[in-house]
């Protein structure tokens, strides 16, 4: 059966065709994160002196690390004077100010107000509004005890544990992370060259009509489909990995840094309610872990769309339609709060904030579920059920002798 | 039967060209008329009020009109000034009741028509920043036909269907060699060439017709001489075309668009003689782009997609401010006309060279020479590709109940309060003095400041409450509609303390998909300016300044009511009850939309309980009575004059006009 794999995936994936747009996808993936860096971070203005890239590195050193009263005042002595100065727009607007970090007293101000004010304020303030979280959740259970709802015990007292103790004590760069938290353009590369490499599975050989000679075969028939179903796996698992790589690395490099990497994801602002406890690198594990899920389900889906036809065109635009319609319903019930239709949608698994940006919880025999672990559960069990259909609806292969006997019996009436 | 017909008849009968076609046509038709929005709802729903200032000021924004509608503007002012001075007087006993009549007919003419000169007003101001080419016209036909700008996903689609199997179906049987031993075979690739063009050219054709008579039946196209730039969407054009030119020429590059992408399919199919590979490149091509690439980017290359789009060919600079450090950064630069005929230039080229090769590849002559260049498809198509790519480092259980707006709320027990120094509400219990948090999520609110709660409406046993929720994603300019607001209905069951969202909706107009902006119309941003709101089991009414708009819960179908907010609104769960403008007590029943005037009952100040009406009496010197729902058996409650008076289910609480005294009367006396 190994070999069989080894083979199928060897004939399905290892060609040129899909190479050629695996590098071409890299390369256009890379050039847009490389963009998004250009046009969404302020950080993006040269290495000039004065440039807030150069000014913000600069005072990273004395601000990064643990957050300490010293540091805090540090800074406030730093920012305030700025602050009172620019409050009434007033101040010179000479944008070559020696007595100025970046030449302008209001770019001063912006500076420091975007990148290390607000940030340092969320990060020593974030223990404070979890710990009321914790609290309010610790009400909500023994009030709801009396009141007999235990699903509403179980769900606040899940909160409970996780908001409780909840602290970001260092402070890290963490623009990098937000927009690469945000970003959703390689999803669409991968559903491209995942669709493209599975719309031949089943027809390229329908096409050639080597299917009807397979079935001769002791490894044709289920054997060959189920085959062809793990190497598809092994092929979208091994797309995601390479393009959630991809991603990481790319902003790395646009960003120029990886710093922050071990702040715990809750330190993003629109990750504030999280779902997990985790740190940034180990969410960016989780995450590919989960868009993988989530494609793999999908991609068993094409695959069992592109079983019933003769060539590529009905499924692939039949998969394309469907994959459009489950980004755009995705998309627009994202902010929804019926997280029955993100768990539904593998759309959700993909662009996965949807899921672990928010504490949510669905009811399952009177437990509390979060979503993502519902969404990823979900996913599991149809992609299951579609391999299950795939493998009821293909053909038996006719290498039995009895039923090659029938056959032969069959035909010569 | 000719060559030329049996390729129509496999192309369209045997490869289902006709059939999807069709289907394209009616899928159009059906997205079209679901997804259709106004895009300034107060136009379409005081549609004729507008009419009635727009046949006054129609056209160019000359000297007259200005004045007209700046002297308008006083008028109505005055008006509405004079009209609440006059009602005073009247029920004073200052004046006559003719005198009234005849000075409020007077007024009423002058005000008859102004919720259309707000709209009229607004395009005024727009006008005036540059009235050499801005008129005044209706615009919500003409923006729905020429704005948005958003690829047509259901043609796209159909493109490929129809296109991708002309020449692949051959390949993939190998009768492509079979065809050129032929005698009609050489002339083969020229038929399915043309057949393919006129199919996407009638689709194409058919799609600006039908979108045509649609706006033109659903809000007219009138004026179609009048400059583009009289459409806000065209606002910094430089174009010098009128919106019926605007039409045609968008028409027409989107048409030029769908044969560029037919050709451009039929092309790679003869490359790479695969479905897969054709499919591929075919959508990649188009989405890619689309979804990767800023629109300025998008408009300046040579494939189908800026065609396809077509709109912002005719569009100005698009200058946003950033909201941190208030530079301003173009969002999209204008496409002159030079650069537009450049771009069309060297897009008709690619396809003529596209066709030449399409026509060259089939013929006999090029089958000796094809073994030399076997790799040539897979490097036209990376190459094809690559040149997308290059922009990118550039840049229902609720019962009966009665709700009276004015009143404090009688929560089973409960009272709503507000803590003062974090704002967020408590349920109070009266007996106990037991305080339990309004938001049953522990996280509402705590790590935002965008997060509150708006309005409540008690209908027992349940609370419901509004709450507004602004998030923002990637806050910079160039990503505008990365925000939203959502406003929601939440019901809370005050007997078990469960919680469910009955109703909620994103209320701004700009979306964001993927990078790709585009616009849903007004219609719900009204959400945002709501201050209280009542529900039945069919339907929310949210209240705001400028009035009652309803909301069905299952259709989300909007419903503005004609019903003015400046004084209390009761609601019994089938009745609106309302002062109308002369202080008279109105009730609007949902239902069936009859209006019922109390002729006999002018109010001050009015409320309701499950049997009767409670009012303070305009005429008859602020004293209290009430009355049937029917409005028989008229009874004095308080001789007392009085400023309001509220109920609730045992009392009567009447605030004294002179003393300010609070004065409490239970109903069983």
């Amino acid at each position: 059966m190994t070999r069989l794999i080894r083979y199928e995936f060897y004939k399905l994936f290892c060609k040129r065709s899909i190479l050629v747009v695996l590098i071409l996808f890299s390369v256009i993936n890379l050039f847009k994160i490389n963009n998004e860096f250009h046009s969404y971070s302020y950080l993006a203005d040269g290495n000039d002196s004065r440039s807030w890239n150069s000014v913000y590195w600069q005072l990273y050193e004395k601000y990064r690390g643990e957050i300490t009263t010293d540091k805090i005042n540090n800074l406030l002595d730093l920012y305030q004077p700025l602050a009172d100065a620019t409050a009434d727009m007033t101040a010179s607007t000479d944008t070559d100010d020696p007595n100025t970090m970046t030449g302008n007293i209001y770019s001063d101000e912006n500076i420091l107000e975007k990148y290390y004010v607000q940030p340092m304020e969320y990060f020593y303030n974030y223990r404070t509004y979890a710990s009321e979280v914790a609290k309010k959740a610790k009400e909500n259970a023994a009030f709801y005890k009396e009141q007999g709802l235990n699903f509403e015990v179980r769900k606040n007292s899940v909160i409970y544990n996780l908001y409780s103790g909840r602290n970001i004590p260092a402070f890290a760069y963490q623009e990098m992370y937000n927009y690469y938290l945000n970003y959703d353009f390689s999803n669409i590369l991968v559903l491209f060259l995942c669709l493209y490499g599975i719309i031949s599975t089943f027809v390229y050989e329908k096409e050639t009509q080597m299917d009807m000679l397979l079935l001769t075969n002791p490894n044709g028939g289920k054997k060959t489909v189920l085959a062809k179903i793990v190497a598809v796996t092994l092929f979208v698992i091994s797309v995601v990995i390479w393009f959630s790589v991809l991603d990481y690395l790319g902003f790395s490099f646009s960003f120029g840094t990886m710093e922050g990497y071990n702040l715990p994801l809750y330190a993003i602002s629109n990750f504030s309610t999280a779902a997990v406890n985790c740190n940034l690198w180990q969410y960016v594990v989780l995450s590919a872990i989960t868009k993988a899920i989530g494609i793999w389900t999908m991609s068993m889906v094409f695959l069992l769309i592109s079983m019933f036809w003769r060539n590529a065109l009905i499924p692939f635009v039949a998969d394309f339609g469907a994959a459009l319609c489950l980004i755009i319903t995705g998309a627009s019930q994202s902010y929804s709060s019926n997280i029955w239709l993100k768990i539904i949608n593998p759309y959700s698994l993909l662009t996965n904030r949807i899921l672990f940006g928010k504490t949510e919880f669905i009811g399952f025999a009177g437990y509390p579920i979060q979503s993502f672990l519902a969404a990823i559960i979900f996913a599991i069990i149809v992609g299951m059920a579609v391999i299950t259909v795939m493998v009821i609806l293909s053909k038996k292969n006719c290498h039995c002798r009895d039923r090659r006997i029938k056959c032969l019996d069959s035909c010569t009436k | 039967m000719s060559g030329f017909m049996y390729e129509i008849k496999k192309i369209m009968l045997h490869q289902k060209g006709l059939c999807y076609i069709v289907l394209v046509l009616l899928l159009g038709t059906i997205w079209l008329v679901a997804s259709d929005n106004p895009y300034n709802s107060a136009m379409e729903q005081y549609k004729s009020e507008y009419e009635w200032y727009l046949e006054k000021v129609n056209g160019y924004c000359t000297d007259e009109s200005s004045l007209y509608l700046e002297q308008e503007a006083e008028r109505i002012a005055e008006a509405k000034g004079k009209k609440s001075y006059l009602l005073e007087s009247y029920y004073d006993g200052k004046i006559s009741e003719s005198e009234y009549k005849k000075e409020s007919q007077e007024i009423e003419n002058v005000l008859e028509h102004q919720n259309g000169f707000e709209v009229i007003y607004q395009q005024y101001l727009y006008t005036c920043e540059n009235a050499k080419n801005r008129y005044f016209l209706q615009t919500n036909g003409w923006t729905g036909l020429l704005g948005g700008g958003t690829l047509n996903f259901v043609l796209f689609l159909g493109i490929l269907l129809i296109v991708t199997p002309v020449f692949c179906s051959e390949y993939s049987c190998q009768m492509d060699a079979l065809i050129l031993t032929s005698k009609e075979g050489r002339k083969s690739s020229l038929h399915k060439l043309l057949i393919v063009i006129s199919g996407v050219l009638l689709m194409c054709v058919s799609i600006s017709l039908i979108e045509y008579g649609f706006y033109s039946l659903k809000y007219g196209l009138p004026n179609g001489n009048y400059p583009i730039q009289s459409l806000s969407y065209f606002a910094g054009s430089n174009k010098n075309i009128t919106l019926f030119e605007g039409y045609v020429y968008i028409g027409l590059l989107r048409l030029f668009g769908s044969v560029f992408l037919a050709i451009l399919l039929m092309f790679i199919s003869v490359l790479a003689k695969k479905y897969a590979v054709t499919l591929l490149a075919g959508a990649v091509s188009v989405i890619i782009p689309y979804v990767g690439l800023s629109k300025t980017i998008i408009y300046r290359l040579p494939l189908p997609l800026p065609f396809l789009l077509g709109t912002d060919f005719f569009a100005g600079d698009i200058v946003l401010s950033d909201a941190f450090t208030g530079d301003e950064k173009i969002v999209f630069a204008e496409i002159n006309t030079i650069t537009l005929l450049i771009l069309f230039s060297v897009s008709v080229f690619l396809c003529i060279l596209a066709a030449a090769w399409i026509l060259r590849s089939n013929s006999n002559k090029w089958q000796m020479k094809t073994r030399k260049i076997r790799n040539v498809p897979t490097l036209s198509i990376i190459l094809s590709l690559v040149l997308t790519m290059t922009g990118c480092s550039d840049n229902g259980k609720s019962q009966n109940f009665i709700y009276n707006s004015s009143a404090e709320y009688d929560c089973m027990g409960y009272e709503i309060t507000q803590d003062a120094e974090t704002f967020d509400y408590y349920l109070k219990n009266t007996s106990t003095g037991e305080m339990l948090h309004l938001v049953r999520s522990p996280m509402f609110g705590a790590f935002s400041d965008e997060e509150k709660v708006c309005a409540f409406c008690v209908c027992s046993p349940y609370l419901y409450y509004t709450t507004s929720v602004t998030e923002s994603y990637v806050n910079r300019i160039g990503n505008y509609n990365s925000s939203t607001t959502k406003v929601s209905v939440i019901e809370l069951n005050l007997d078990t303390f469960e919680e469910k969202i009955v109703f909620e909706q994103i209320t701004n107009s700009g979306r964001s998909l993927f990078g790709i902006d585009y616009e849903t119309g007004d219609k719900w941003k009204f959400l945002e300016f709501h201050y209280d709101f009542f529900i039945n089991d069919d339907s929310i009414f949210f209240i705001g300044k400028d009035g009652i708009t309803e909301v069905n819960r299952f259709t989300k179908g909007i419903t503005k009511l004609d019903i003015p907010t400046s004084g209390n609104i009761s609601f019994d769960g089938e009745n609106i009850f309302y002062k109308n403008e002369q202080s008279v007590l109105t009730r609007y029943h949902v239902l069936s939309g009859e209006t019922f005037t109390y002729e006999k009952v002018v109010a001050s100040d009015f409320c309701i309980d499950e049997q009767s009406i409670y009012y303070v009496s305009r005429t008859d010197g602020s004293r209290v009575y009430s009355c049937n729902k029917d409005g028989n058996n008229k009874r004095l409650i308080s001789d007392t004059p009085a400023m309001s008076v509220t109920c609730d289910a045992g009392n009567i609480y009447i605030l004294a006009k002179e003393s300010g005294e609070n004065i409490v009367l239970s109903k069983s006396r």
